[in-house]
Formats: structure tokens, C-alpha cells, sequence
């Protein structure tokens, strides 16, 4: 006979635990306790994905260190810290830093302060809340290929219906993404039609989740609308943004596709991000020992924004 | 409105024939033609349709099969491993696909699996399998532990509760994470482009194929881009509030 024994855990929730009455039969076959039951679901899948990741980052960092070639796959050679060493060497390399830098500083820069503001904007009691929110999940869900093969036309500057409208309010018209100088800026454009209305859904539910009653007391206290958000909203909206500028971030740096079928990285090299880079190298030029090492200091690139992330997050509370 | 632009664009452009496509102001009244519709799936577009959906359900299919126990395992855990393991997978689900892609490459090379299902699959298993496996965790918090502590007093071993009582409660939330993870399968490019080939290239990659300089395939091109979103404008409008629910869950509940 089991008993059951009542355990109240970190995080607040009471959860069951058996544990076996003392002078009673010994444990039945089949019976777990929580710990091994919880591995034992986990099992599969965590050595699955060990599998397909944890194996092969590490055959990467290991071919890092050779001059594996598509071209010539028989001569691999190991080659210690050369492929590190001409990296820095690139002569394309600070270029292709300073724009992956600006992509993910501009696109997250304004798909935050956007979103933001949209959030905010929903928040307010309004008629047909529910059909915005539906409609804000279209274009995170709309395939990657097609989001950058619609934006790739609608951004053009002879017949681009962006333009269009554009001309329609007054504002003349812009190749974006056939020149150098605004092909960054179309590239961002072309996102954050997927970046603004996710920050708002992620945003508005951490709203939501606030407690109402604390702007209004601040409110009767006499603070003014910009010092209840920078005192009051901000503080305890920080912890769902800082997550929501963390999934932008991670995606920034895979950014691939949008890119890819809207410039290829062009004109010249202005929209050549760090990723997009590495992928030409590799199975571009089939240098994939070269782009086995850049993608270790891709992943550092992240991991350093991450942590950036991290603490401005932290200090808005 | 700035939502619908795109969509708008597509759903005109593909019905349009060649003159009216590039017309400014935008052509509203225009005689529709299939034309462009016939020519694609006349061409590469029809056998990597139906590659996509037999990644997509496959993909799929193994990200809930192992991905659903262990969110539930992540859900009780208690023990630092468990717990560590949980990490992990989200540590994977982070890294940016061109890390293990490009060695995952030259792996299946080497044992002939580059163009084929299987490695393309074990590829989207990198990414979907932790998406799952995180999604399915914030679901079961939410299931009450009594439901499993009264099923254990009934008798249940703890599959036979898991299996029998918890998963039952649990469906709703199981169906909106498939459909999410098929999603994510059916937009897939970057892995399928590195490691598919000609026989195994999903929609994704053949619409990419059409792009070009050249203004011969535009209505292609926006035709075989409607195809492939209507099918997840249909879903996201049947299965609306759970998506909205599983998209929110992984930042509020952290």
C-alpha cells in the first residue's frame, strides 16, 4: 500500500510524492520515484537532440581545425589555428561585422520600440482585441520564403506597391534594396513586418498580466503618464520583454532567407550578415573547415549580444 | 492594413496576368486567370508540394512522439539533471542552425544521407523536438498533480497515469503544439537547402528557385507563395486561440 505525501515545491505548487509505508512489501517493479519517472520521460528526446546538435557542433569545432573543401574532400588536413587566423585576417570581415552589428541593433531597436508602442495601444479596452491579436500571428507564421519573396517585390522601385503608398502620402518613392545605402533599411522594413506585431502579442500578455492597480495609485500619487511607464510599467514588464528581445535577437543572428532571395547579401556587400556570410563561404565556395570556424565565432557573437540583453533587461527593473 | 499588404499583393498578383501584375496604381478590376497556377504545378512545384508534406508530417509526427513525454517530464522535474537537461534542449533550440548544419553536412556525405527524408528530418529534429518538448512543459504545469495522484491511487503505474489520465487532459494542448511544429516544418528553408537535393527539395526551396531577374516567372512566383500560405492562414484561423496561447506561453510563463 502506498501513502502519499503532500510537498509543497519551489515554485509554489503542491505536488503529490509516494513513498512506500515502512514494514510493507518492498517496492513493486514499475514503480518510480518522481526523479527517475521525470528522466526517464525526458530520456528520448534529450539524447535525440544530442543527437542531431551536441554530436555535430562538436564534429565542427573538430573540422575547425582543417581545411576540409567541398572540392577536394580526400585531402582533408589538419591545420591548427589557421582557419581562426585568416578570419581575422578577412579583409571582408569588419564589414560584414559592422552590418550584422547595425541589422540587429536597427531591427531590434525599432521592432521593440514599436511593438511596444502597439502594445500599449491594444491594451486600452477596445472592440475586436481578439481578431487584432489573431492577425498580429499571421506573419510570424507565414513561411520565411514567402515573407522575403513578397517583401523582395512590394519594396521595389519601379512597380512596389510599398512605394506606391508611399507616393500616395507625399513621399517619394526609393529603390530600397537596389542600392547600398538603404538596402539595410529594406532588409529591416521587410522584418519587422514579422518583428512589430510578435513584440506586441508578447508584449501586450505581459501587460495584461500586470496588476491594474498600481499606475492608478501612482497616478493619484501625482505622477505623470511618462514616470508611471518609466517606474511603474517598465519595471514590471521587464522580465517578458527582456524574453522577447532575446527571441528577436537569436533570430537576427540566424537571419538567413529574408536576406538571402531579397539582395544576397548585396548590392556589393552592404546587407552581408555574419550568417549569410558563412553560408556563401561554405557552400558557396565549399570552404566548409573556414565556415566551421566562423560559425564558432558566430555563436560567441551571440552568446556576448545575449548576455548585453541580459543586463539592460535587468536594470530596467 | 500594413498586416494584409503582403497578402493583398500575393492573392492579386497571382490571378493577374503578365501586364496587369506590374501596374501601378495596383490593377482592382482585372479578368482572373489560373494560368500561372497550371504553369507551376506543370513544372518542379508539384513533387516538392508533396515533399513537403511528407517532411512536415513526419517531422512532426517524431517531435510529438518523443517531444510530449518529455515536456511532461520537464513539467515534474525535480532533480537537478531533469532540470539541466531542460537547458539543454532550449541551448539547442537557440543555436543558430548554420552550426550544425554545416557538419551535419559532411557527416551525411560521408554515410549517404544528403537528399534523402531521413536527413533532412533528423535535421528539422534539431529545432522542432526542443520547440515541442518546451511547449508541451508550459501545458502540463498547468495540469493539476491530484489528477495523477488519484489515478496512482486507483491502481495506475506511473505510465499507465501519464498514458491514460494525463495525457487525455492534456489533447487540446498536444493538437496546438503539433500544429505549431508542423508549421515550423512546412516553412523550413535553410536545412532543407543544405541537405536536400533535387528529389527532396520541400515548396519552400522550389519557390526560392523561381526567383530570379527575370519577370517570366511572377506569377509563378506569387501563385506557388499563395500555396504555400493559405494552408497555415486556414489552420491559424480554425486553431486561433490556442496558437495564440502556445506562441505567448514560452515568455510569460518563462
Amino acid at each position: 500500500m502506498a501513502t502519499f505525501m503532500r510537498e509543497r515545491r519551489a515554485d509554489g505548487r503542491v505536488r503529490e510524492t509516494q513513498s512506500t509505508s515502512p514494514g510493507r512489501a518492498p517496492r513493486r517493479r514499475g514503480r518510480f520515484t518522481d526523479r527517475h519517472f521525470a528522466t526517464l520521460l525526458t530520456l528520448p528526446a534529450l539524447l535525440t537532440v544530442a543527437a542531431v546538435t551536441l554530436v555535430p557542433i562538436l564534429i565542427g569545432i573538430g573540422y575547425s581545425f582543417t581545411n576540409y573543401n567541398t572540392t577536394t574532400p580526400s585531402q582533408v588536413r589538419f591545420v591548427g589555428f589557421d582557419n581562426y587566423r585568416n578570419l581575422f585576417a578577412d579583409p571582408d570581415l569588419p564589414r560584414v561585422l559592422m552590418t550584422t552589428f547595425l541589422f540587429v541593433v536597427l531591427m531590434i531597436g525599432a521592432e521593440t520600440v514599436l511593438g511596444l508602442g502597439l502594445a500599449l495601444l491594444l491594451e486600452r479596452p477596445m472592440r475586436g482585441l481578439a481578431a487584432y491579436r489573431v492577425l498580429y500571428t499571421m506573419p510570424l507564421l507565414t513561411a520565411g520564403v514567402v515573407v522575403a519573396i513578397s517583401w523582395r517585390y512590394l519594396l521595389n522601385g519601379n512597380f512596389g506597391w510599398f512605394n506606391y503608398l508611399l507616393g500616395l502620402l507625399g513621399i517619394p518613392g526609393i529603390d530600397w534594396l537596389g542600392s547600398s545605402s538603404t538596402a539595410l533599411i529594406g532588409v529591416v522594413l521587410s522584418d519587422m513586418w514579422v518583428g512589430v506585431p510578435l513584440m506586441a502579442i508578447l508584449l501586450l500578455a505581459g501587460l495584461i498580466g500586470l496588476d491594474p492597480e498600481l499606475p492608478e495609485a501612482a497616478a493619484t500619487d501625482g505622477a505623470s503618464p511618462w514616470q508611471i511607464f518609466r517606474r511603474v510599467t517598465l519595471p514590471g514588464l521587464a522580465p517578458v520583454l527582456t524574453i522577447a528581445v532575446i527571441f528577436r535577437t537569436v533570430d537576427a543572428f540566424r537571419k538567413f532567407e529574408l536576406i538571402q532571395l531579397e539582395t544576397t547579401g548585396g548590392p556589393g556587400i552592404s546587407t552581408k550578415i555574419l550568417n549569410l556570410y558563412i553560408y556563401q563561404q561554405g557552400f558557396g565556395y565549399g570552404r566548409l573547415g573556414y565556415a566551421s570556424a566562423m560559425s564558432i565565432f558566430l555563436v560567441v557573437l551571440m552568446v556576448l549580444a545575449l548576455s548585453v540583453v541580459f543586463l539592460v533587461g535587468r536594470r530596467l527593473r | 492594413m500594413w498586416v494584409f499588404l503582403p497578402f493583398l499583393w500575393l492573392l492579386s498578383t497571382a490571378f493577374k496576368n503578365q501586364a496587369d501584375a506590374f501596374a501601378l496604381p495596383p490593377k482592382l478590376v482585372f479578368q482572373p486567370t489560373l494560368e500561372a497556377f497550371r504553369q507551376l504545378f506543370s513544372g518542379p512545384f508539384a513533387h516538392a508540394t508533396m515533399n513537403s508534406v511528407i517532411l512536415t508530417v513526419t517531422a512532426t509526427g517524431i517531435a510529438l512522439l518523443l517531444g510530449v513525454p518529455a515536456g511532461y517530464g520537464l513539467a515534474i522535474a525535480k532533480s537537478r539533471l531533469t532540470v539541466g537537461s531542460g537547458y539543454l534542449l532550449l541551448a539547442a533550440y537557440v543555436m543558430p542552425g548554420i552550426v550544425y548544419v554545416i557538419p551535419m553536412f559532411i557527416i551525411f556525405l560521408n554515410v549517404g544521407l544528403v537528399n534523402t527524408y531521413v536527413g533532412i528530418v533528423l535535421a528539422y529534429e534539431t529545432f522542432l523536438l526542443p520547440l515541442t518538448a518546451w511547449l508541451m512543459r508550459s501545458y502540463f504545469l498547468d495540469v493539476p498533480p491530484d489528477l495523477e495522484a488519484a489515478a496512482l491511487i486507483d491502481g495506475c503505474t506511473r505510465f499507465q497515469a501519464f498514458r491514460k489520465v494525463i495525457l487525455p487532459t492534456a489533447l487540446p494542448g498536444i493538437t496546438t503544439v503539433g500544429l505549431l511544429a508542423a508549421i515550423a516544418a512546412w516553412g523550413e528553408y535553410f536545412a532543407t537547402l543544405i541537405i536536400g537535393g533535387s528529389d527532396t527539395y520541400n515548396a519552400n526551396v522550389a519557390l526560392a528557385g523561381l526567383v530570379s531577374g527575370y519577370s517570366s516567372s511572377f506569377g509563378q512566383l506569387t501563385a506557388g507563395a499563395l500555396f504555400i500560405t493559405v494552408p497555415i492562414l486556414v489552420v491559424t484561423l480554425v486553431a486561433q486561440r490556442g496558437l495564440l496561447r502556445g506562441l505567448t506561453a514560452g515568455a510569460v510563463k518563462g
